[in-house]
């Protein structure tokens, strides 16, 4: 029975090691100063958009950084907008980092100038490419949706969700999280999207010209996913 | 010296390092500023505390190397992880399983996992936490909530109208029920509640299930009776107080505070002792 022994007297050290190091930890996790709320989200949310991503058939005109809409946070960066030309067509592409929840259509409502248009949002799904929602506004004709790391796009929570599900539930995620190499297991990091693309005064009576801004819509919005997907800032 | 020989005793470590590791967990889930996790952690904690509390008598020092080979990887692990402060939800509510288990592997072997399986039932329920939230926010709970809103106004005789999720009142107030109000925080704090209640009392399968369902129940209507008053307050300066300010946990001790009712009426009370039948004699 001497190991019995031996690892009795091993015990009591062993104890002592690891109270006197989880002591250590306490005294760091109380001492570190906690991170303000709307920053501890996720870094995502202040990720900087400095690529400029190519759409076959566009030129990419200029791009611009996107300011928060809520009047007390005015000078925070929030995405970036992009404006594309081809011939006389002009394309805008804001994007911008959302974290943790995917429901587009409150996205529109509180961080857009679309706002409550946001109600006539439309759905659609189209296999290989994902969801996304069109809307139409006076002026424009708008195209949403949210880029995902991996997978379909996405325009509600539940969709979004369901996602990281498909997504993320994979045995080679594991280890990473483990050593703390993600935060977090579940990718929760949504690029929204938003293109809109100028509509003629009186769409009503120029139909065709409304069908012919949405197939721009929808056709540069397969690449621009794909791009994105391609391009996605790293995880942290 | 009486302190001196105490140290000696492996009980008083463990002690230390169980409320350590207790006190890590719930500094860093406070870190990520989340108060509905903080109050159940908090509450489990406490649960399987005194569940060890009682047991403190017969704390018996006994494991072989298999045991203390595993439970100083886990702790390891666990304490490896927290160095690093983090702030992954999933994370957090593994902590306290992987801690426990990891101590009882350390000190009694296999053997304490029979001897201390209602303190890691606790810890596993809770480990189940992220699960039961993100099962929540699978479900269209916005548009249910905005229903029953929708109906509770219609009781009040108020004239109110829903599309989707947004509910209008008369004088052109709209709120939208976004996912956070969606009562899925509510009744997964319910659910946790009754979950722990199930742990420390025993109770037959049918009231069990009954107990779950008052708890969804209230967790769902209490939330829907908020998003009224908030309709109500929209636009009114009281409105930030009762929707992310303080204001805004009354509904939370509401709902527990019913659900204590209905668990002390329907299972806790002791019956009333029948009258004697023959005190005359």
């Amino acid at each position: 029975m001497t190991s019995a022994k031996s690892l009795d007297s091993a015990r009591l050290p062993i104890l002592a090691v690891l109270f006197l190091a989880s002591a250590a930890i306490l005294v760091k996790a109380i001492a570190t100063p906690k991170l303000p709320k709307d920053r501890l989200a996720s870094p995502f949310l202040a990720a900087e958009l400095h690529q400029s991503p190519a759409l076959p058939d566009w030129q990419l005109i200029r791009t611009t950084p996107l300011k928060n809409l809520e009047p007390d946070k005015a000078d925070q960066v929030v995405g970036r907008s992009y404006e594309y030309r081809q011939g006389s067509q002009t394309l805008r592409v804001d994007l911008r980092p959302q974290y943790g929840d995917g429901g587009v259509a409150r996205f529109l409502r509180i961080a857009s100038e679309v706002k409550e248009n946001s109600a006539n949002l439309k759905p659609i799904y189209k296999p290989g490419v994902g969801h996304y929602g069109v809307l139409a506004t006076d002026k424009r004709l708008y195209l949403t949706a949210c880029i995902n790391s991996r997978g379909e796009s996405t325009l509600t929570s539940q969709q979004f969700q369901k996602n990281r599900y498909s997504q993320d539930l994979q045995p080679g995620r594991i280890l990473p999280w483990v050593l703390g190499q993600k935060s977090s297991f579940f990718d929760e990091r949504c690029l929204w999207a938003l293109m809109s693309v100028p509509l003629p005064s009186n769409p009503e009576r120029n139909l065709d010209r409304v069908q012919a801004a949405y197939a721009t819509l929808e056709s540069a919005w397969v690449p621009l996913q794909q791009w994105w997907q391609a391009n996605f800032p790293t995880e942290e | 010296m009486e302190w001196m020989s105490r140290l000696r005793e492996p009980k008083f470590w463990l002690l230390g390092l169980i409320a350590a590791i207790a006190a890590i967990h719930l500094t860093l889930v406070d870190r990520i500023y989340n108060e509905d996790l903080f109050a159940t952690s908090a509450l489990f904690w406490l649960a399987a505390g005194t569940l060890l509390w009682e047991k403190r008598k017969d704390v018996e020092v006994e494991s072989h190397l298999p045991g203390v080979i595993g439970g100083v990887i886990l702790l390891s692990l666990v304490l490896l992880r927290s160095l690093t402060l983090p702030d992954s939800k999933l994370f957090l509510c593994l902590l306290p399983l992987f801690g426990l288990l990891g101590l009882v592997l350390l000190t009694a072997g296999s053997k304490g996992l029979r001897k201390y399986r209602h303190e890691l039932a606790i810890v596993a329920v809770l480990a189940l936490y992220p699960l039961v939230e993100r099962l929540l926010r699978s479900l269209p709970l916005s548009t249910w909530t905005a229903k029953a809103a929708n109906t509770l106004f219609w009781y009040t005789g108020t004239n109110s109208q829903r599309a989707g999720v947004f509910l209008t009142i008369p004088g052109g107030r709209t709120v939208e029920v976004y996912e956070a109000c969606s009562g899925a925080q509510s009744i997964l704090q319910m659910i946790f509640v009754s979950a722990l209640f199930l742990l420390m009392f025993s109770l037959k399968p049918v009231q069990r299930v009954i107990t779950i369902l008052v708890a969804i129940f209230l967790g769902f209507f209490t939330n829907a009776i908020r998003v009224c008053i908030m309709t109500v307050l929209v636009n009114t300066d009281s409105f930030e107080f009762w929707h992310t300010g303080h204001g805004s946990l009354i509904f939370s001790v509401i709902s527990v505070a019913l659900f204590g009712l209905f668990a002390w009426f329907a299972f806790l009370r002791e019956p009333k002792q029948p009258p004697m039948v023959g005190d005359n004699q």
